[in-house]
């Protein structure tokens, strides 16, 4: 194209219209340039949407192109007419085209592409729709694939209006409002008993019959055609209704039980107020992501002031962003409902703590639970039984063989699959109930307070020892810890020479301390872990040789490693990783098939290496350690490709490896390679089970890491996309575990690292609003724990930061203050702690310069 | 695993194709084309329906649910995803300009045998035919290739500017003012 017409077109259109004519005048020597141009203005003017509809005018067309006529044949069916355009595709009124029954039948073909079909599995699935034989529900059928290869759904044909506009034309009061939702609430009740989750409830999918009746429509449908693929924003799209759908379907994860519940709350939303709980007509995928993951929904209150007061909470609470804190089940909102309409007090409350009952537990329907379903029901069972059966000591035993089946083999089988987070949720919470059910039973009994340790023990794994699939229950896990801790001295105090007793107790206590490392109970941590330390060097002596034993003091090393860096002590530090290493060294050589053995000497390797880089002795000797680590997980991970733990390794080891060698000065492309790996290794690995808090921890970790290392211009998208991730992933732990602090930290930094992004690519504005979310994160932080020195240091090196923005941005007066608050808390920490040498002499040149400019100004 | 792969071997031969067009092999276009015209008339059914006739598309989101069946996604390839998504336009196009023609052709004294029914859903008028701004878009890569792949990734893939941006490496300021004068450009060509 002329490159003058295109030069003097741009540059007339920041001209008023009024004074282009002019402006061309003076500007073209060319006459036929000139009228190039001036047409091209012309029809500059609604070009666009001229274009658009063109093409989407097209594109109705396929669609009509490829409906059904009538009379034509589908199956035994003959259609009709169309009654519509449902959410997957056009709805048509059919009959039995042989006469043999006189029914009407809606037929919905669903459009291909909507996610893949197995027709196996639509066989199976359209089994269990098929058999939801109940009053409010549309049954099903029939179903069956066109020639084409759509499939196509025949389903009872109801004659009704969508409960929305019923609920108008009839206009019914509030209080009818509620009680019309009750059978819906009931029907979609007896679904999820039957294992059948909903997915797409909406005033659509509720149709009402003259009689007043509610019946609901495409059940399970959504469940039948299969999860569509799923990533961050387009992942709205693919879920059928974004208006009613819940925030963990919009960023494409299971939907559950409590999916309906939201939706349900989100239909009676509207029926009460008259607005759905998200306005997001016209919105951007994008958009929509965010308004339903992180915006408020209106009380409805402020809509409709008569519904102030329990019909408020109630909504809201059906309509939590966290699926947890919502109605465990159908049935309890329900009950909430009946409550209201009855003046009687509500469960729903700002802060609710919901007692999980057997009712609950059976209702879950992910695949996983089904089993802990059943044997949970079973262990609540007998544990009312144990009251019952107290002299029935065989009973007794009983209950105690299926406390151990539930509570290890159980939990063994699914403890490394991923996806399993939710049902260890489960196994938790009914293992706590058991466990103070047996307490009653146990003081005097060794054997019994034995098992009881070992099951509290085995409830704090899951609620919180890093690095095993935790659920992010910090808290909860350092209180079972003690328990285990309390039972197991009470142990000792009777028996002191069963070495596995003391064993057992020594690495009681290294997990305490483990955890205890993530809140603030440093020197508790400290002090326990070298206990266990004693514990396990006396066992040595009196038993050499004992595996176990070595094993213990190895991983009491390994924690204390981890204690004395987070009081900055690095050096010492460094000795304990040694003394671990050389000890798990010891035990894999010994066993080679050892695959625990072997995953523990990975990691020795990785902590070597990962201190070696903080000590600063060269990144050289941390590669080696990385690669030792990196090669062990692979191996162990090709050997057993279900194996979470060396996976999770495997992970680690490439991230830390792409990034050292970064750091080396190696092959770039390498480096990046091994952290792309990684990344999507934990990608992958939070897809598939969203609830485990440590692998979103890796993830955030991962991403950190690979988006601050790329920096070529051709990645700008991709570095973006991956700061983002982390962001949101920080954000995701620290929702889930307010009580870290650990977690808070990584939001901090994360938003910090946003920020250098957006600065590096020019987005000062941008990058000033991060800075400032980090820093007061720190500042939270900082308040709640003034001596920890790491959130210091990381807000000293922020403050840096966020100086130099703010006199990149010509605020010298900003900067100044700015650097003035991280030189303070420099200076005063400083003198006990090498680390804050180099951060504070640094802001001292920088503030100088900004006192220095800020003088040349007066 | 969320993403369902709906034909390995197709799948394999897109992944590798793709490299090949990275590497600016631009025959490979040829073979590519079809390939992902299948995966993508299937997709455009099921997104193209559910848009009221009167709305402009939404069709990035099936160009990406195609990208990630199709494309390997163990060892991404970043650079590949641009390429795809400048092919993903040029094929959407196709299928429109495609069934457009054929539509036009039945009109002329094709077969009645598919009478669409039209209880419920109503025809828009429409200015001009998709066959005749394929045409204009033909003249338009002669005179400046760039703006035409522009136009096709705005109008046929319904990628926004910073979508765009991001898939071609071309600036967000640019691709607006691009687009700008190849629209006003085509509306030149195309009105009465």
């Amino acid at each position: 194209m002329n490159a003058e017409v295109e030069r003097l077109f741009e540059a007339a259109l920041e001209i008023p219209p009024a004074q282009r004519a002019q402006f061309l005048s003076q500007q073209c020597a060319d006459a036929e340039v000139r009228r190039e141009v001036e047409l091209l203005l012309e029809h500059d003017r609604g070009a666009e949407t001229f274009l658009g509809q063109a093409v989407a005018g097209e594109a109705s067309a396929v669609v009509e192109s490829l409906s059904f006529s009538r009379g034509q044949r589908l199956g035994p069916y003959s259609i009709l007419s169309v009654i519509g355009r449902g959410g997957m595709g056009l709805v048509y009124l059919a009959e039995r085209a042989d006469g043999q029954f006189d029914q009407r039948v809606a037929i919905k073909v669903v459009q291909a592409g909507l996610g893949a079909l197995l027709a196996g599995r639509l066989q199976q699935e359209c089994r269990i729709l098929a058999s939801l034989e109940h009053p409010n529900i549309a049954r099903l059928i029939d179903a069956g694939a066109t020639g084409d290869g759509l499939p196509y759904f025949v389903m009872e044909y109801v004659a009704g209006q969508p409960i929305d506009r019923s609920c108008d034309e009839r206009k019914l009061s509030a209080r009818d409002r509620v009680r019309l939702m009750l059978p819906v609430c009931e029907a979609v009740q007896f679904a999820h008993q039957k294992l059948v989750v909903h997915r797409d409830l909406k005033p659509d999918n509720i149709l009402v019959t003259g009689e007043g009746i509610p019946k609901l429509l495409d059940f399970g449908i959504a469940k039948v055609i299969g999860e569509a693929p799923a990533t961050a924003p387009e992942a709205v799209t693919h879920i059928l209704t974004p208006e009613y759908g819940s925030p963990e379907q919009v960023r494409g994860e299971l939907a559950g039980t409590a999916t309906d519940t939201y939706s349900l709350g989100g239909v009676l939303y509207k029926l009460l107020t008259g607005a759905a709980p998200h306005q997001i007509e016209g919105k951007s995928p994008v958009d929509t992501l965010r308004a339903i993951c992180e915006e408020d929904i209106r009380r409805p209150s402020s809509l409709r002031p008569e519904l102030a007061g329990d019909l408020d909470r109630i909504l809201q609470m059906a309509l939590r962003k966290e699926l947890r804190r919502r109605y465990s089940s159908v049935d309890q909102f329900a009950a909430d409902l009946r409550h209201w309409l009855a003046d009687e007090p509500v469960l729903a409350s700002p802060d609710t703590i919901w007692y999980h009952s057997g009712k609950f537990i059976r209702r879950h329907s992910l695949g996983v639970a089904a089993a802990a379903i059943v044997v949970g029901a079973l262990i609540t069972g007998a544990a009312v039984a144990t009251r019952q059966a107290r002299r029935a000591e065989r009973r007794f035993a009983d209950v105690r063989h299926l406390a151990h089946v539930f509570l290890f083999d159980f939990e063994q089988s699914i403890h490394h699959l991923p996806g399993a987070t939710q049902a260890r949720q489960l196994l938790v919470k009914t293992a706590l109930e058991y466990l103070v059910t047996l307490s009653e039973e146990a003081s005097g009994d060794p054997a019994l307070t034995r098992e009881l340790a070992a099951a509290y023990e085995k409830v704090g794994d899951i609620q919180g020892e890093p690095g095993e699939g935790n659920v992010g229950n910090t808290e909860g896990a350092v209180r079972s810890y003690q328990q285990a801790v309390s039972l197991r001295q009470s142990l000792r105090d009777a028996e002191d020479t069963d070495p596995a007793i003391v064993i057992a107790m020594a690495a009681g206590l290294v997990k305490l301390a483990n955890v205890q490392a993530r809140t603030r109970a440093l020197e508790a941590a400290i002090s326990n872990c070298r206990c266990a330390l004693s514990l396990a060097e006396k066992t040595r002596k009196a038993h050499p040789g004992l595996r176990p034993a070595v094993a213990v003091q190895a991983q009491a090393h390994s924690v204390m490693s981890l204690l004395l860096m987070k009081k900055n002590d690095a050096g010492s530090s460094l000795e304990e990783a040694h003394r671990s290493l050389a000890l798990r060294e010891r035990l894999a050589a010994a066993a080679p098939e050892d695959r625990s053995a072997q995953l523990a000497l990975a990691d020795a390797d990785r902590t070597i290496a990962r201190l070696t880089e903080q000590v600063g002795t060269g990144h050289d000797g941390a590669i080696a350690y990385y690669s030792k680590a990196r090669e062990i997980f692979e191996r162990l991970s090709r050997e057993d490709p279900s194996d979470g733990q060396s996976e999770r390794g495997l992970m680690k080891a490439l991230s830390e490896l792409g990034f050292s060698a970064l750091g080396q000065g190696g092959s770039k492309e390498l480096a990046l390679a091994n952290m792309r790996w990684a990344y999507t290794i934990a990608d992958r690995r939070v897809a598939a089970d969203p609830a485990d808090a440590e692998d979103v921890t890796n993830l955030f970790a991962i991403c950190v890491r690979l988006g601050g290392s790329l920096d070529g211009r051709g990645t700008r998208g991709e570095r973006y996309r991956v700061l983002g991730r982390a962001v949101q992933a920080a954000g995701d732990l620290v929702q889930r575990d307010p009580g870290s602090e650990e977690d808070r930290l990584l939001l901090g930094s994360a938003h910090d690292h946003i920020a250098s992004f957006l600065e590096d690519d020019g987005s000062l504005g941008g990058a000033a609003r991060h800075r400032q979310i980090a820093a007061d994160i720190y500042r939270d932080l900082a308040a709640a724990d003034p001596s920890e020195s790491r959130i210091r240091l990381t807000q000293v090196w922020s403050c840096l930061r966020f100086g130099d923005l703010l006199a990149k941005q010509g605020d010298w007066a900003g900067a100044h203050r700015t650097y003035g608050l991280g030189r303070e808390v420099a200076e005063r920490l400083a003198p006990g702690n090498p680390a804050f040498a180099e951060p504070l002499a640094e802001i001292q040149r920088a503030d100088l310069h900004a006192v220095q400019v800020l003088g040349n100004h007066r | 695993m969320k993403h369902v792969r709906y034909d390995n071997s197709v799948a394999e031969s897109v992944t590798v194709l793709l490299k090949q067009l990275g590497k600016g092999d631009r025959r490979v276009l040829d073979e590519l084309i079809p390939l992902v015209y299948h995966e993508l008339h299937l997709i455009a059914e099921a997104y193209l329906r559910r848009e009221a006739p009167a709305h402009t598309l939404q069709p990035t989101s099936l160009i990406h649910e195609a990208y990630l069946r199709l494309v390997e996604q163990s060892h991404p390839d970043y650079n590949s995803r641009a390429h795809f998504y400048g092919v993903a336009a040029r094929v959407m196009r196709q299928i429109l300009v495609d069934h457009a023609r054929t539509r036009h052709a039945l009109k002329r004294g094709g077969n009645e045998a598919n009478v669409p029914l039209t209880d419920t859903l109503e025809f828009p008028e429409r200015p001009i035919s998709v066959v005749a701004l394929d045409e204009a878009l033909d003249r338009l890569t002669a005179a400046d290739e760039r703006k035409a792949r522009l136009v096709e990734m705005r109008f046929f893939a319904g990628m926004t500017a910073e979508e765009i941006a991001e898939c071609s490496g071309i600036p967000p300021y640019t691709v607006r003012r691009e687009l700008r004068l190849a629209q006003a450009w085509l509306h030149k060509e195309l009105a009465p």
